[in-house]
């Protein structure tokens, strides 16, 4: 059980305070590394999608998100809104060309998804798109400029309390039954 | 520092690390959740916001409108649709648990033939083939085709049934359940065409009564509209000026109603007609009540004697004066005759002393003394036991070459002495359309799954109507989850091939019946300019109705006789000492609802047991047999006997027992099977003595102790119900 | 920017920009006529579906671990023959001095001010059932084992409530549920909530209306308008828990026939 080399890094650490931090720090680091506390490498997609290029076409978030004004989920374009542009736009592109067969299959796509609350936790887009006064790049970031989406931030309750403390309200808003159920 | 770390340190500060990592390493869901976008949308979807969509339950004959709401394309919940005029936004318990009869694990997948009936080994079919086969046997069979459905089978269904059967030369459905076979519907109905010339279910008023004498009448419990009845009840309750309405409920064992009446007085079975006799003989005699009464009742009071009636039914004769004072006195007096008289020997002339009450008081109830707007719709009329009887001969006698079977289960629901299984054997196809294997499907060849209520179109006018006739709509609210197709379509299908039936049936499918069907109604109560308007707001309402206005009661009462007959009972009062109160029960009904675990796993209101069935008795009879709570008893009559546990309870007569109808399936999912008995073994098929009804009401039983014992799984504390309750 | 350079907004500053109302308070009641519950258990089934509450097996509901948010109890009052069953709907009575609250180690059990209801915290619960034990009315319901709903019975779980695993324990929330989307409909609409707007399942399902609900600091509302009565009571009252259920005694005015 205890190898060779557990024991020379044992006795590496112990020959000083030092390098007992240095060996502590590569230890915590690769922990953050490999938690969401930092911005990972953007998760794997079924078709390679770009949010930057449809930003720059002039697409608007709510356009194909088309329900984050009515509604506590933002909705999830549907392959058929997809199509109603790609249908002809780009259309001999390979991810189009993807994108067409999932269509033609009458399958839907299945997207990873990259922003998350837990199941226990109710948030409704609604709510804060329109008396919460915010705009979609204040939690999910500049997706503009996301050739692949990525969280900018792992949306716990210590972030989400963050804000709401900050707001006129704020007693109200840190009562659990705004967001638990 | 130049001291060196020691190994205890050494470990804390490498724990601490190791724990950091893992902890954080703790990735989120997020990279194996699944986001699925619609491909093709719904219209009216907007994703995480409720969509409603208007249908009608058929958890039970009564025909309630709901509205169903779905989440993402699921149903999710369903609730009263608050414009239907019959039920009010309001829904019972079996209709609240109808999500589980639309998603349930054992409904049928596609057709299924079995080679060897009774042997459950199913084999699976493609619909054409299924279809196919069908429509071979009814051309081959022609005028030899029986079908025999259940008062749950909606009324469009009912009309493609009799259309396709009158155009091979077959004889029409015989409609026969055990759910208004115990609802005493059908007798009713006769009861009341004898008193105002018109045989319809009869519907009470509560809303704005003063006086109610229920005989019997389950009305809060399952009996003809109980959503309905509730409704009205709670109006009852609250009346202007405090005024809350007086209650009185005779039956032998404290239902769910008895126990909200607020008298409530443990008559001896069959004894309901005695007690009205005795009742309307009082107010003649004594020239009780309000100007008019006691003169009606004179021309209807039959001769008896009333000291003698009053012991017979076993109250006291100054209880019986009172009542009768309070009835005749009462402004708005109502009696109300209920499902436990269908199943008495005397069941009918309780129904006319009954309603003679009525009669007295000048209160004809709603859906009888109105004549309603001829619709024009088909409309499925109950039969009666002799007409299952007649269809179980020809079955016998080989005249019968196929039996079609929808929403009855007649292999459980029959006594055995009714004979329908052995002469099932001499019927060379049968062929069931229950979404699921239920008892009649496990002795049928050929099963075509219909779908759920939910993934249905269609119409049922509904019945009994409190005075405004409705006519309630169907539409599915969810794409199919399963591979059924609607009954409805597959008669269409197959009555293409047919000509005679092909020129009765031009419809292409349910749609277009439904839809020539709708042009046709007169102007509803909500606008509609168009006919494709008028479509589209029969789905969205949920219904047809006419603007509200106040029916002018066009019946009067005919002349009849009220008679006091004795209810006579199978088995002699030294072998079979206990009467068998037979009821449905208020989650399972008639035996359907034992598929549901919403129902199964909810408490009974009186003995708050779940998934369980028994038989209740009184705490003298379990002082005498020595019985305790759980024990399994013996229960034998004449016709058959069954085992169940005993629950000692002060709600029954000494000299009664009660056992609910609902469990001892063998089919019907794997939440029905094998689960308590089926009461239905326990009775014969003797007949009541007017209208060919089924006598399931005048059985005695015996009980013995078979020294086992089982824990009752009851909500309430298992040590049990009457210590410290006044008997020891 | 590049995509490893986004950075987070600093979103409190923006959205603290547009001073926020605030939410209006409540106080939830909810008034059960016991004149005209029937026992016809159509609020139990509601409650179960609306609330993905899992129905327990035989097995288990003879072990007692029977699990509903409402229940009908039945009781029987006086003596002998002349006894007559009472039926009690039973739910949690989201009491103002909740004895579930203070006993809870991980504050999984606490009180919103503002909608003046107990509230139960899924994630936080470790399942020490101290708060299960502490409730007078017994309307805590223990998940001993993790509910298991079969097959396509899935597909009818209402999203808007948490599917809760084994070891939590749960209660009745009057909803609230549809307590937070009426309000933010509201919110969002820029308009107060009206009278009947919020129904929980069980109010909305009952046929006789023996269930009304309502926010009582209006005095408008239904419950207000009923509450006072010669016929009201409160259940275990004398314990000081200061329930905001209420009941109306069956009967006349003065709790006999009428």
């Amino acid at each position: 059980m205890f190898s060779s080399l557990w024991w020379r890094v044992g006795r590496f650490a112990r020959t000083s305070p030092a390098r007992l931090f240095l060996l502590a720090g590569v230890v915590v680091a690769g922990a953050l590394a490999l938690s969401g506390s930092a911005a990972p490498a953007g998760t794997t997609q079924p078709i390679a999608f770009n949010h930057q290029v449809m930003v720059q076409a002039g697409v608007q978030c709510l356009f194909c998100h088309n329900d984050a004004l009515r509604s506590p989920s933002p909705g999830m374009p549907s392959v058929e809104l997809c199509m109603g542009c790609h249908k002809t736009i780009g259309a001999g592109r390979p991810a189009i060309k993807q994108l067409a067969d999932y269509y033609a299959r009458g399958e839907p796509i299945p997207w990873a998804r990259v922003n998350y609350v837990p199941r226990f936790v109710y948030f409704s887009h609604k709510v804060h798109l329109t008396a919460g006064g915010l705009n979609c790049e204040n939690c999910h970031g500049d997706v503009g400029h996301m050739k692949v989406v990525e969280p900018v931030a792992r949306m716990s309750m210590g972030w989400c309390l963050d804000c709401h403390s900050k707001q006129t309200n704020a007693p109200q808003l840190r009562d659990c039954v705004i967001c638990h159920r | 520092m130049t001291e060196k770390i020691s190994r205890r340190d050494f470990l804390r500060l490498g724990a601490a690390g190791a724990a950091t990592g893992v902890l954080a390493g703790c990735t989120s869901p997020r990279r194996w959740v699944v986001l699925e976008p619609f491909v093709r949308p719904p219209e009216q979807q907007v994703s995480g916001v409720a969509t409603w969509f208007a249908t009608t339950c058929r958890q039970c004959p009564a025909g309630c409108g709901v509205i169903v709401r779905l989440m993402n394309g699921r149903a999710v919940k369903l609730e009263g649709n608050p414009e239907h005029p019959l039920n009010r936004g309001k829904l019972c318990a079996r209709g609240q648990a109808g999500l589980q009869m639309l998603y349930h694990p054992d409904r049928l997948s596609g057709p299924l033939l079995q080679s060897t009936r009774g042997s459950r080994e199913f084999s699976a079919i493609d619909w054409n083939e299924g279809i196919n086969r069908l429509f071979q046997a009814l051309a081959k069979a022609g005028p030899a085709v029986a079908m025999l459905g259940g008062a749950t089978m909606s009324d469009h269904l009912f009309d493609l049934f009799s259309k396709l059967l009158a155009a091979v030369d077959a004889p029409p459905p015989v409609i026969y359940d055990l759910y208004t076979e115990l609802g005493g519907y059908r007798m009713l109905a006769q009861a009341m065409g004898q008193v105002y010339g018109r045989a319809a279910l009869p519907a009470y008023r509560l809303a704005e009564a003063d006086v109610v004498f229920s005989f019997g009448a389950e009305f809060l419990g399952t009996w003809t509209s109980a959503v309905r009845y509730g409704v009205e009840y709670g109006a009852f309750r609250s009346q202007p000026y405090g005024k809350r309405g007086l209650l009185v409920h005779f039956e032998p064992r404290q239902s769910s109603t008895a126990v909200t009446a607020d008298d409530y007085v443990a008559i001896a079975p069959g004894s309901e007609g005695l007690v009205a006799g005795a009742l309307l003989r009082l107010i003649a005699d004594g020239n009780l009540g309000l100007a008019g009464r006691a003169e009606s009742a004179r021309g209807l009071a039959p001769s008896l004697d009333v000291e003698q009636a009053a012991r017979e039914c076993g109250l006291p004769l100054e209880a019986l004066q009172r009542l009768a004072r309070r009835f005749a006195d009462a402004e708005h007096a109502v009696a109300i005759p209920g499902g436990a008289l269908a199943g008495s020997s005397n069941g009918m002339h309780a129904a006319r002393a009954i309603e003679a009450l009525n009669v007295v008081s000048g209160n004809a109830p709603a859906g009888v003394n109105t004549t309603p707007p001829d619709l024009g719709l088909a409309r499925k009329s109950l039969n009666a036991f002799t007409d299952v009887q007649s269809l179980i001969a020809r079955m016998r006698a080989g005249e019968v070459q196929m039996l079609l079977i929808h929403s009855t289960n007649p292999a459980y629901e029959l006594p055995e002495a009714a004979g329908f299984l052995e002469a099932l054997a001499q019927v060379p196809l049968v062929v069931s359309f229950g979404a699921m294997v239920d008892e009649t499907a496990v002795w049928s060849d050929l099963i075509l799954p219909d779908r759920s209520y939910l993934e249905s179109f269609g119409y049922e006018v509904v019945s009994p109507d409190f005075g405004s006739p409705v006519v309630s709509s169907q539409q599915p609210v969810v794409t199919p989850v399963f591979d059924a197709r609607t009954t409805g379509d597959v008669l269409l299908t197959v009555a293409r091939g047919i000509p005679a039936a092909a020129a009765a049936m031009p419809w292409d499918d349910e749609v277009d019946y439904l839809n020539q069907m709708v042009a046709g109604l007169p102007e509803a109560a909500y606008p509609a300019s168009t006919a494709e308007e008028k479509r589209a707001r029969f789905q969205q309402h949920g219904g047809w109705w006419p603007a509200p206005a106040v029916a002018a009661p066009t019946l009067r009462p005919q002349p009849f006789t009220v008679t006091a007959e004795r209810a006579t009972f199978d088995g002699n009062e030294t072998d079979y000492p206990y009467f068998l109160h037979v009821y449905p029960s208020v989650l399972l009904s008639d035996g359907r609802g034992a598929s549901l675990p919403l129902l199964q796993g909810v408490p009974d209101p009186m003995t708050t047991i779940a998934w369980q069935s028994w038989v209740e008795l009184h705490p003298a009879t379990a002082e005498r047999l020595e019985i305790r709570d759980g024990d399994l008893l013996r229960v034998t009559s004449p016709h058959g006997e069954i085992v169940a546990a005993a629950y000692v309870t002060p709600g029954i007569r000494p000299d009664t027992v009660a056992i609910p109808a609902g469990q001892g399936h063998q089919d019907l999912g794997r939440f029905a099977r094998d689960r308590g008995s089926n009461v239905v073994q326990l009775l014969g098929a003797a007949l009541t003595d007017e209208g060919g009804g089924l006598r399931w009401n005048g059985v005695r039983v015996a009980l013995a102790r078979t020294g086992k014992r089982i824990a009752t799984a009851s909500l309430e504390s298992k040590v049990g119900v009457t210590e410290g309750l006044g008997y020891e | 920017m590049s995509e490893l350079e986004t950075r987070l907004l600093d979103r409190g500053q923006s959205a603290a920009a547009a001073p926020k109302t605030e939410l209006p308070s409540h106080k939830w009641t909810m008034l059960i006529d016991l004149d005209k519950c029937t026992g016809c258990n159509a609020c139990v089934v509601a409650c179960h579906v609306e609330n993905n509450v899992p129905i327990r097996s035989e097995r288990e509901v003879i072990r007692g671990h029977g699990q509903h948010w409402i229940r009908i109890e039945r009781y029987w009052e006086g003596e002998g023959d002349a006894q007559r069953a009472t039926f009690l709907p039973m739910l949690c009575q989201q009491c103002s001095n909740a004895p579930c609250e203070p006993v809870c180690p991980v504050y999984a059990s606490v009180h919103s001010e503002r909608e003046n209801l107990n509230l139960q915290v899924y994630n936080r619960c470790v399942g020490t059932r101290f708060c299960g034990n502490n409730c007078p009315y017994r309307a805590r319901q223990f998940n001993w084992f993790a509910p298991q709903f079969e097959g396509p019975i899935t597909e009818m779980l209402n999203p808007d409530v948490t599917v809760r695993s084994g070891g939590v324990m749960e209660k009745c929330t009057f909803c609230v549920q549809r307590i937070r989307r009426v309000e933010e409909d509201a919110l969002v609409e820029g308009r107060p909530l009206r009278d009947g707007e919020m129904v929980p399942a069980c109010a909305q399902t009952c046929p006789t209306s023996a269930i009304v609900f309502g926010d009582r600091s209006d005095p408008q509302s239904q419950v207000a308008q009923r509450l006072g009565g010669q016929r009201e009571f409160q259940v275990l009252e004398h314990l000081g828990t200061a329930p905001n259920v209420y009941y109306l005694k069956a009967g006349g005015s003065d709790g006999g026939a009428g």
